[in-house]
């Protein structure tokens, strides 16, 4: 089955979805190489299921779900570096235009946040997927979802990341 | 900004890993499932199911193919169309061996009595980059080589007919990370090394012409060619830079002049663009531009007013839907069956897709009845009368506009997978050719 339609069309999709997973999976570990090893894992099952997905837009979601339960695994079997805490470390200051890059400071404060609330911030503002299909994802309740976003947006605005005079939401 | 805008900003910002370029492993990735899938392979339990695929298969083969042989190509009907009726009295045909291999990603037309076919990749992944081609002709079934290019190896070219030539433009020049078709993931955008040059084939005279260099400087990535009658169009993305989302421009290529000329900037859309796809429609040129989770815009280019401007709908009407490769009638844009451009959750696939068919002006899109082979990822082709619709697997079916019914046509009799994701497709007025790197090239027509 070398160079199947199969192959081809998943090494297609790799090309063009890799370097995206790997950003969301930075997002989720806060580790190059944990996500590039993240995102791999996840490529190779949906490699296995390829036949039932047909559709890029299936593709995509299902090595995203798979990442993100991986994740969430990996981090209570572990990733024991971190430890979530209810408020930011101090050092996510929001002074991010002189010594501290933006990057890192944004690194800092989703490792700041408890992995549910860091994953439901990443597929929210980052995935832009709606709280129902973040629900499905995660496997939990739209009110957890909205709860869980809620919190991490006071972390961030507590954090001096956002300003506070705006509530909005989307 | 709002508050929303400020985390997407943030989050954007914080995305982007040290430690340089993010490469795909492609090759990597694809050894080692290849690797996992032959060690699930080994132990009795496969040659046990092997063995009943063969007792399965053996008569299904032998009741399918009536035990004859396959049957010679019919006289085809003198007409530029085939309607739903004729294409379900229509029968496949396998044609002659073409002089060079079958490819993905090449540039093809039909010039009204040959199919042209240059470029594009051929081999097993990864392949080899191409700088022949080669033109069929049904009348006589025939293959001819054709004069060498001025063009470099390259796959993944925008090309049209434009009625005196084959317009050949862009592309890419590398198959690393890996860029063999624009079409396969309906015009997903990938990196790759862009090309920005392009040539025209006269097939009277058998000559090649450069084209003079395009504004479109660096090239683009799922680049389109669509003739608007006085114009080649050429839109696409400009090669990405973070993330997979686009600055989508165009220009357009006049023969008469032998010059191009930018086109207008698109309207501002507010979101980054992921994928697109477009179709010609006379002087008027339709595009999709899919936002990876917010749907799809649609916009419509005038040429004679050199004016572009939105279609009604927005992100939250029906244009909002899938992406199954626009086509054009001539009175009406049909956008066959597709799974939404937005994200869906695992153990959750869309299925019951069908269709949708608008006519330009008017805002009503009508939904088209749900074909047989609309949850497969079909390829469609418009026949002048009819959607032809085919999916790997072999199946085949067509739809009648005016009864908007389906009817299931044979399977094709060889594999068909790698040519209708990533071939050559052409309708010719009597049949459709499909011609890919794996089997003979095949006809289907009435």
């Amino acid at each position: 089955m070398a160079g199947s339609a199969a192959e081809r069309a998943f090494a297609e999709f790799v090309a063009a979805r890799y370097a995206r997973l790997v950003r969301t999976g930075y997002l989720l570990t806060g580790d190059r190489g944990h996500a590039e090893d993240l995102v791999q894992q996840a490529l190779l099952k949906t490699f296995r299921s390829w036949h039932r997905l047909e559709a890029e837009a299936n593709a995509e979601a299902y090595t995203r779900t798979t990442m993100l339960r991986m994740a969430l695994g990996w981090r209570r079997r572990r990733w024991n570096g971190e430890v979530p805490t209810g408020a930011l470390p101090e050092a996510a200051s929001a002074d991010h235009s002189s010594t501290v890059d933006t990057a890192e400071v944004v690194r800092r404060a989703l490792a700041g946040l408890p992995p549910g609330q860091r994953a439901v911030l990443v597929l929210r503002y980052f995935e832009d997927l709606s709280e129902a299909e973040i629900a499905e994802t995660l496997g939990c309740s739209p009110g957890t979802v909205k709860s869980r976003c809620s919190r991490a947006l006071a972390a961030l605005r507590a954090a001096g990341l956002l300003v506070e005079d705006s509530h909005k939401s989307r | 900004m709002n508050e929303a805008g400020r985390v997407h900003a943030l989050l954007d910002a914080g995305a982007e890993p040290p430690g340089g370029p993010v490469l795909p492993p492609v090759a990597e990735l694809l050894a080692r499932a290849r690797t996992g899938r032959r060690r699930r392979r080994v132990g009795l339990v496969s040659l046990v199911a092997i063995g009943c695929a063969l007792i399965i298969a053996v008569p299904f083969v032998v009741i399918r193919n009536g035990g004859r042989p396959l049957e010679e190509p019919a006289v085809y009907p003198s007409v530029r169309s085939a309607t739903a009726a004729e294409l379900a009295r229509g029968r496949w045909d396998v044609l002659p061996q073409s002089p060079v291999p079958g490819r993905i990603g090449a540039a093809a037309v039909w010039t009204g009595d040959e199919m042209v076919v240059w470029g594009g990749a051929s081999g097993t992944y990864p392949g080899t980059l191409r700088a022949d081609g080669v033109a069929y002709e049904p009348g006589t079934r025939t293959w001819r080589m054709l004069p060498p290019s001025p063009l470099g190896a390259r796959s993944g070219t925008a090309s049209v007919w434009t009625g005196h030539a084959m317009f050949v433009w862009g592309g890419y020049d590398s198959l690393y990370p890996l860029v063999v078709s624009t079409s396969a993931l309906g015009g997903i955008f990938a990196p790759g090394h862009a090309t920005n040059s392009g040539a025209l084939y006269d097939p009277d005279r058998r000559t090649w012409q450069v084209l003079p260099r395009s504004p479109l400087l660096g090239g683009l990535v799922s680049a389109r060619a669509l003739w608007t009658g006085r114009e080649v169009v050429v839109v696409g993305g400009r090669p990405p830079g973070r993330g997979n989302s686009v600055d989508v421009v165009a220009a357009a290529y006049n023969p008469t002049s032998h010059s191009w000329r930018m086109l207008p900037p698109l309207p501002p859309l507010g979101l980054r663009v992921s994928l697109l796809d477009a179709v010609g429609a006379g002087d008027r040129i339709y595009l999709w531009l899919g936002h990876l989770g917010a749907g799809v815009d649609m916009l419509e280019y005038d040429s004679r007013g050199n004016v572009w401007d939105s279609v009604s709908g927005g992100r939250d009407s029906k244009v909002s839907r899938g992406l199954g490769g626009p086509l054009w009638t001539g009175d009406e844009l049909i956008v066959p069956a597709a799974v939404a451009y937005r994200p869906t959750v695992m153990g959750h696939y869309e299925s019951n897709l069908y269709g949708e068919r608008l006519v330009p002006g008017t805002g009503d899109w009508r939904a088209m009845a749900h074909g047989p082979l609309d949850d497969r990822s079909p390829l469609s082709i418009w026949t002048g009368g009819a959607l032809l619709s085919l999916a790997q697997g072999g199946g085949a079916a067509v739809w009648d506009p005016a009864a908007d019914t389906w009817t299931r046509l044979p399977d094709a009799p060889v594999n068909i997978d790698e040519a209708v994701l990533f071939g050559s497709t052409i309708w010719t007025g009597r049949q459709v050719l499909l011609w890919g790197p794996q089997g003979p090239p095949v006809a289907f027509g009435a």
